[in-house]
């Protein structure tokens, strides 16, 4: 998963995540910002990769 | 899912039940000070598996819905709307309405890919990262305070898709 809560999802402890300074209701990125949206996706998906639990992983982007 | 799943469920329920929804119940009103988020203990485990072989189910909780066959979810309930909904991938965003009254909507009417990541996820199938996309997207709306009705009611429905679409993998995206 991937969210813009750093502390509710701390504490719900998801198997893998990335977290970022994002708003609530732009998840993923800004509105049209193709790039943004798939950098976080990426970064998110390819964590699936790694044998859980993962740390969570704080991305730059906001 | 796993028996970590409800690890503190009971004590967490007799928090919400003598605090917050007593509250609720006395007021008909919301006291967010009286709420205690989800504190778990442990995370659950699991295997890393291959992107570009597994099966991918986006379950967003933006409250994304079908207008033109399903009923909008009762966003303005102040216990929560447990059902989920599903609409399948290849829907156009235009076809899709969003029944969820607690975060801002400008961005994802604007472009419904800051949360339903769909035409992206289509790519990286079309480009061999990931290796399917299940062709039903599941979601749900994201005003959930009673966690054992989450985990009853709609973890349980997501948990029958998971199972009967054979997937591999969940992206979950919160709103």
């Amino acid at each position: 998963m991937t969210s813009w809560n750093a502390g509710i999802i701390r504490g719900i402890k998801p198997p893998r995540g990335t977290i970022t300074a994002l708003q609530r209701g732009m998840t993923l990125g800004h509105p049209h910002d193709e790039a943004q949206q798939k950098r976080v996706l990426m970064e998110t998906l390819k964590l699936l990769e790694l044998d859980a639990p993962v740390e969570l992983v704080r991305l730059n982007e906001k | 899912m796993s028996s970590q799943d409800n690890e503190n469920l009971e004590r967490w329920t007799e928090h919400f039940q003598k605090g917050w929804l007593k509250n609720f119940v006395d007021t008909k009103s919301i006291d967010w000070k009286l709420y205690k988020y989800v504190r778990n203990e442990q995370t659950v485990s699991g295997k890393g598996l291959e992107l570009s072989k597994a099966r991918l189910l986006l379950v967003s909780s933006a409250g994304a819905y079908l207008p033109s066959r399903d009923k909008p979810f009762y966003a303005a309930n102040l216990l929560g709307d447990y059902t989920i909904r599903t609409f399948p991938a290849s829907t156009p965003f235009s076809e899709l309405e969003y029944a969820h009254d607690h975060y801002d909507q400008t961005s994802v009417r604007d472009d419904a890919q800051v949360l339903l990541p769909l035409n992206h996820l289509r790519n990286l199938v079309d480009e061999k990262v990931i290796g399917s996309l299940s062709e039903t997207v599941v979601s749900f709306m994201g005003y959930q305070p009673w966690v054992g009705r989450v985990m009853k009611k709609t973890l349980t429905a997501i948990r029958k898709i998971v199972q009967e679409e054979a997937i591999d993998a969940v992206l979950l995206v919160p709103s």
